[in-house]
């Protein structure tokens, strides 16, 4: 393990990464459904018990795959943080003239911006792994703008 | 392009030696243009459940694409024909490199909804073919500015 490859910076990425992905098998969205239906014949009465259907971010019903995105593109960030802290992978300096500093602030803005999108658009009501994949994503920009500070950053 | 040759997308729109007067768009930037106005207008026709990117439920998620398309045209044509002067680089990005990025985050987009669409309508292609019109467009330009340049 190279410690010195972990900095501040890649520290954020790697957990908010990590959180992202956790999240995205979370409720995404939560929908209120009929659920179990009880008729009393003798009285005539219906009876609507109440339920609550959540979609994760893989769910078919949930959005998948543009609401997995998000989740793919901060393990993918973690990723590249991982093999190159851990497995000592050495990546290209720069990838189709990009420097991965760059790389990585692009895709975690693409990641909170589509986020923010899903915050305010007009959905079902977000469930837990909506929220933490929103502050995940969050997460990932500050990491990356970290690591664009750091000097000499991997 | 040479197999492993590797091309520098941080340089900015320096237009190469002898065409600094050249006010004619080079075809990367005609693609890019011509992509943004596609992806504009197929972001109000039918894009998904009988519903534009900008109706209820889509907006802003789908709009997004047609924002990153729009963004990328407007700033190619600002430079190209109205000579408007912006600055070399934006937050440490070179413009080609924004262009490049917006562009393919465009159409990785435009492709994922394509995916999750239970109803893909014509506007939803017509987002496709435009965010790859942006990025295929991006990869020329830097092709056509920056040639063989190593990064």
């Amino acid at each position: 393990m190279n410690n010195a490859k972990l900095s501040p910076g890649n520290i954020v990425i790697l957990v908010a990464g990590a959180v992202m992905l956790v999240a995205s098998f979370l409720a995404f969205f939560t929908v209120e459904t009929i659920g179990d239906v009880d008729f009393d014949i003798e009285s005539g009465e219906i009876d609507f018990d109440g339920g609550e259907k959540s979609f994760s971010a893989w769910s078919d019903g949930g959005g998948f795959p543009i609401t997995t995105l998000p989740a793919l593109i901060g393990a993918g960030m973690a990723a590249a943080v991982a093999l190159t802290a851990f497995a000592k992978v050495n990546l290209p300096e720069r990838v189709l003239g990009f420097s991965w500093n760059q790389l990585h602030l692009l895709l975690g803005a693409q990641a909170a911006l589509m986020m923010l999108a899903f915050l305010i658009a007009d959905t079902p009501d977000k469930g837990i792994g909506f929220w933490l994949m929103l502050l995940a994503s969050i997460g990932l920009v500050v990491g990356a703008v970290l690591r664009e500070r750091e000097p000499a950053a991997a | 392009m040479r197999t492993g040759e590797v091309f520098d997308f941080s340089h900015s729109l320096v237009p190469l030696e002898g065409a600094v007067d050249n006010k004619q768009p080079s075809p990367g930037e005609w693609a890019m243009m011509t992509g943004a106005a596609v992806a504009l207008l197929g972001s109000f026709l039918d894009f998904d459940f009988e519903q534009s990117a900008w109706g209820q439920g889509l907006f802003p998620v789908a709009t997004l694409i047609a924002i990153y398309c729009v963004a990328v045209g407007v700033v190619v044509a600002l430079r190209r024909f109205a000579g408007v002067d912006l600055p070399d680089r934006l937050a440490g990005f070179g413009w080609n490199q924004l262009f490049l990025a917006l562009g393919v985050f465009a159409a990785v987009m435009s492709l994922f909804w394509l995916i999750a669409a239970e109803e893909a309508g014509p506007g939803l292609f017509l987002s496709l073919a435009g965010s790859v019109a942006v990025a295929v467009g991006a990869f020329l330009t830097v092709r056509e500015q920056s040639p063989g340049t190593v990064g």
